[in-house]
């Protein structure tokens, strides 16, 4: 459930900073949360896809696909909730790497505390 | 053994450090970078402050109270459900400066990005692409015009005044955006708007008069000259013909007591081989307008229309408000990023413009020396003047142009130059009137607080550009039409041609003085109206230019209106929505007789199987351009088909030369063997074969229709080709709508034709109080995210009207369950 901390961390970091403090919000679990590589990949990934999906599904919702479905034209999606996954998976890549950085930052610092 | 693999682990564990470190820096600056046409996708897709936050951007402000510091008073804004601004201020200060925050509220994108258009500035947006655009917009004096209009407005304090509060307004809004709130197509291409200054209201003046009066044929009809001779030419075009319907009513005598200017004794044959000429106005750029007399109306109230016909874009070229201070009360549309209301109504009197196509851009040849610094005029060397143009290009180094002023106006290109549209004629100079500087705005102003048709007069004597036919009706019963702008003097059929630039007595003359513009006041008929027609018949003594449109839609609306001795607002609202077609009414029977002339007597012709079908259709067409109609489709097919038929021997010759076919009136008058078509026999050698022409036309358009569409059905129908849809100033096909099912044509008064059609209506009873409705196809706010953003569109689609309120205060709008904002100065 550690990916519910990185979600979290992403959230307040992104009301006091730009789009790529999600990053940050990885990294900074990667340290704490010591893991394999692949699950802090997955951790970090399903954080900020959870977050910016559902954000970005919140406003498909509230906004009766509206503005999705016109995001889909510009980006030759083919409809609009396709808008919201896109979102998602860019949120995601971002968090699953910069948490995979902080991860391997990690292991390199406190080789004790290294998983085999 | 142990150690050996614990550093291949760490190992592996920098590698991976090291790659997803790169790769996520990688992701992230990629991201955050605009690629080609892609914004930065990460910043854009943001859920949190990009694109998806404009989705929950308000049409009207949550925060209803709001402090500020640079009012005077306070301010009441109460807004309709349609979102409508009603503005209540105590001074004018107070009210242009909440005009600007208002629209910047709602169209701030819009307002900057046609006002860099019209400085010449797109490249800032679109980089080096639009380099050349902006050039031929410096180089037709754009910037410089709007430059010199603000200069001027330095000596007119009140209105140098109303301008710095309406940027205020703006900029105050600018300064209270946070990032997520910026507006749409500011997150889309990645930039930041700047600070709004009145240079930009003035550059809208010019975008203004550049989409309505920059325009000459005259390299084509030189190219034409050459080949068929001037007599022909000017029978083929002529400035007025018998049967036509003028503006101003037929027989309308004029006492004036100045005369055109004499022609040069020896005509002038241009030297430099010329492929190119300035702007063509599109087809479906045009309007209506007309009022009714008491005496004609239902209810002995003076009646009032206007549809002006543009481009119809999203967000709308239109914003609907209404200005209310001491001393002015006053609705309807204005420019965003213009203070006032361009076309409404205030307590007394209802007006609206249509453009007049009259001749105010003239091509001279110029001709320069090796440096061109200097060109030769009377006999001499005159030095040129420089004007230096600085084209930033975004992501790019700035580019200086170099732009040459003759005494006629700027040199658009020079001989070593490649115009940025192919029409542009190099090497010659245009002098138009628009770039006369002149207080159009304060024009605009005084309309915007007249009383009466010489307050309306007076306020128009100000606008000299561009000239239009302003209709008016007032609470007094007063009916009226009136031009304005600036009308060179001329000779007759100056300028039809392109001038000798070397030669003082080809220069312009001076102008028309503005009582001696055509204007009508009460006439005998009952009504006036104009449509983009010829002006006056032969007994206005100045010649003014002959390119004109097709009358067709003056001939529905005229009729329609003397047919009618009591109009009533719904008959009005009727006749803007009319689809019908005079042209149709006024031709086919003949053509439909003439085919079946030619097919009895040529009984074996080899035609496509639907064509006596389809002829069976146009014989029971009702000639209205329905949007279902099939034989609307045909009969307009075939009538540009036929014209492109019957001129080809004589244009065939031309055809790597900028020249142009006569008009369809004249076209079909030559088909059909009446006059001017001696000149087409004297040219060709023989008479137009009507029957032989019509058939063939006919019958190769059902040919093309059917490979294109089908056999004739649904895909036939005429909307399908002609119906309107809105198009998003980026031309981006995801913010503009699909074609819609809407009946009209260029030739109907409902005059929808692609990304073209009747960009406001509005029509008015003068009661007192006045009573008017109107619309406009989109919505007042520009945000395409949110629902009001296309919201009038369909009402427009079926001609239906909403009820326009020129409240007296404040506390008579809020009565109407109205949502009120406050703005107030700080205490």
């Amino acid at each position: 459930m550690k990916w519910i901390i990185v979600a979290i961390a992403g959230f307040l970091l992104q009301i006091f900073f730009p789009w790529w403090s999600i990053a940050l919000a990885g990294f900074i679990c990667g340290l704490f949360f010591v893991q394999k590589t692949r699950y802090a990949f997955l951790n970090g990934f399903v954080g900020i896809f959870i977050l910016w999906g559902s954000m970005a599904l919140y406003t498909y919702i509230i906004n009766q696909g509206f503005l999705a479905e016109k995001l889909a034209g510009l980006l030759h999606l083919p409809h609009g909730i396709f808008s919201v996954i896109v979102t998602a998976l860019i949120g995601g890549v971002i968090g699953g790497l910069s948490m995979v950085t902080g991860n391997e930052l990690k292991k390199l610092c406190c080789k004790e505390g290294m998983i085999i | 053994m142990f150690d050996e693999i614990k550093s291949f682990q760490d190992m592996l564990t920098r590698i991976k450090f090291i790659v997803s470190l790169i790769l996520t820096l990688f992701l992230i600056f990629l991201l955050n970078s605009r690629l080609g046409q892609m914004p930065p996708l990460g910043k854009f897709l943001d859920p949190f402050s990009g694109i998806w936050q404009n989705a929950h951007i308000p049409d009207i402000p949550e925060k209803l109270d709001r402090s500020i510091a640079e009012l005077h008073d306070e301010v009441q804004i109460v807004f309709n459900e349609r979102a409508v601004p009603h503005i209540f201020a105590r001074n004018d200060h107070d009210l242009y400066y909440t005009a600007g925050y208002v629209t910047a509220m709602h169209r701030l994108w819009q307002m900057e990005f046609t006002a860099f258009a019209g400085l010449g500035r797109i490249s800032e947006i679109a980089g080096e692409s639009a380099m050349e655009f902006d050039r031929y917009l410096r180089r037709i004096g754009m910037s410089y015009g709007a430059e010199q209009i603000w200069e001027l407005m330095q000596d007119d304090q009140e209105m140098k005044a109303i301008l710095e509060a309406y940027s205020a307004g703006v900029n105050a809004w600018i300064a209270q955006l946070k990032p997520r709130q910026l507006p749409f197509e500011y997150k889309l291409l990645d930039y930041q708007p700047e600070p709004w200054t009145p240079l930009k209201t003035c550059a809208l003046v010019m975008n203004i008069s550049r989409t309505l009066s920059l325009r000459s044929q005259a390299l084509r009809l030189t190219h034409l000259k050459a080949a068929w001779g001037k007599e022909a030419v000017l029978a083929f075009f002529p400035s007025y013909y018998e049967g036509a319907e003028p503006v101003i009513s037929k027989g309308t005598q004029w006492d004036f007591a100045i005369l055109p200017p004499d022609p040069p004794e020896e005509s002038f044959i241009p030297q430099f081989v010329l492929r190119n000429l300035i702007d063509d106005i599109p087809e479906g750029i045009g309007s209506n307008n007309w009022a009714v007399s008491p005496d004609r109306s239902l209810t002995g109230n003076a009646l009032f229309a206007a549809d002006p016909h543009q481009p119809i874009n999203l967000p709308s070229m239109w914003y609907e408000m209404q200005l209310n201070a001491p001393g002015i009360n006053t609705y309807g549309v204005s420019f965003p990023g213009s203070p006032f209301i361009l076309m409404g109504f205030n307590r007394n009197l209802a007006w609206g413009n249509t453009a007049s196509t009259n001749l105010i851009t003239d091509v001279f040849e110029i001709e320069l020396d090796e440096e061109n610094l200097n060109y030769f005029y009377e006999n001499q060397w005159h030095p040129l003047e420089l004007r230096l143009e600085k084209i930033k290009v975004r992501n790019g180094k700035t580019i200086v142009d170099t732009v040459r002023f003759t005494h006629h106006g700027p040199i658009l290109y020079i001989n070593n130059e490649k115009p940025f549209y192919q029409h542009i004629p190099v090497g010659h100079a245009m002098s138009w009137s628009a770039l006369i500087p002149a207080e159009t705005l304060r024009g605009v102003k005084l309309i915007n607080t007249a009383n009466d048709f010489s307050d309306f007069r007076e306020g128009l004597s100000n606008i000299t550009a561009p000239p239009q036919n302003y209709a008016f009706a007032s609470i007094d019963g007063d009916i009226g039409m009136q031009n304005n702008g600036l009308w060179p003097l001329r000779w007759q059929n100056q300028g039809t041609f392109i001038s000798d630039g070397r030669r003082a007595e080809f220069d312009i003359q001076g102008f028309i003085p503005f009582e001696y513009l055509p204007h009508e006041i009460n006439p005998d008929r009952g009504f006036v109206s104009s449509a983009n027609q010829v002006h006056t018949d032969s007994l206005y003594p100045f010649f003014y230019g002959w390119d004109f449109a097709n009358d067709a839609r003056a001939k529905t609306i005229n009729n329609t209106l003397r047919e009618n001795e009591q109009v009533s607002i719904s008959d009005m609202k009727n006749l803007q929505l009319n689809a019908g077609n005079h042209e149709a009414k006024q031709w086919l029977q003949l053509m439909l007789d003439s085919v079946r002339g030619y097919l009895n007597s040529h009984p074996d012709i080899k035609l496509s199987d639907n064509f006596n079908f389809l002829l069976d259709s146009l014989k029971s067409w009702d000639k209205i351009n329905s949007a279902k109609s099939i034989a609307a489709t045909v009969f307009m097919h075939w009538r540009d088909e036929l014209q492109a038929k019957l001129w080809k021997p004589l244009t065939e010759p031309l055809d790597d030369l900028p020249h142009q076919r006569p008009n369809m009136d004249i076209s079909l008058k030559v088909l059909f063997h009446q006059s001017p078509v001696d000149y087409y026999e004297k040219l060709t050698g023989f008479s137009p074969q009507t029957g032989e022409i019509l058939v063939t036309s006919l019958n190769k358009i059902i040919a093309n229709l059917e490979a294109e569409k089908g056999p004739p059905g649904e895909q036939w129908e005429w909307w399908r080709f002609n119906g309107p849809f809105l198009k998003h100033w980026l031309n981006l096909k995801a913010l503009s709508t699909e074609r819609m099912k809407v009946s009209g044509s260029s030739l109907s008064p409902n005059a929808v034709r692609n990304s073209f059609g009747p960009s406001w209506r509005m029509v008015a009873e003068m009661s007192d109080p006045v009573k008017a409705w109107g619309i406009y196809p989109g919505g007042q706010t520009g945000n395409p995210a949110s629902q009001g953003y296309n919201e009038f569109t369909i009402d427009w689609a079926e001609g239906n009207y909403y009820e326009l309120k020129l409240y007296k205060n404040a506390l008579e709008a809020v009565s109407e369950n109205h949502i009120l904002m406050r703005l107030k100065p700080e205490d």
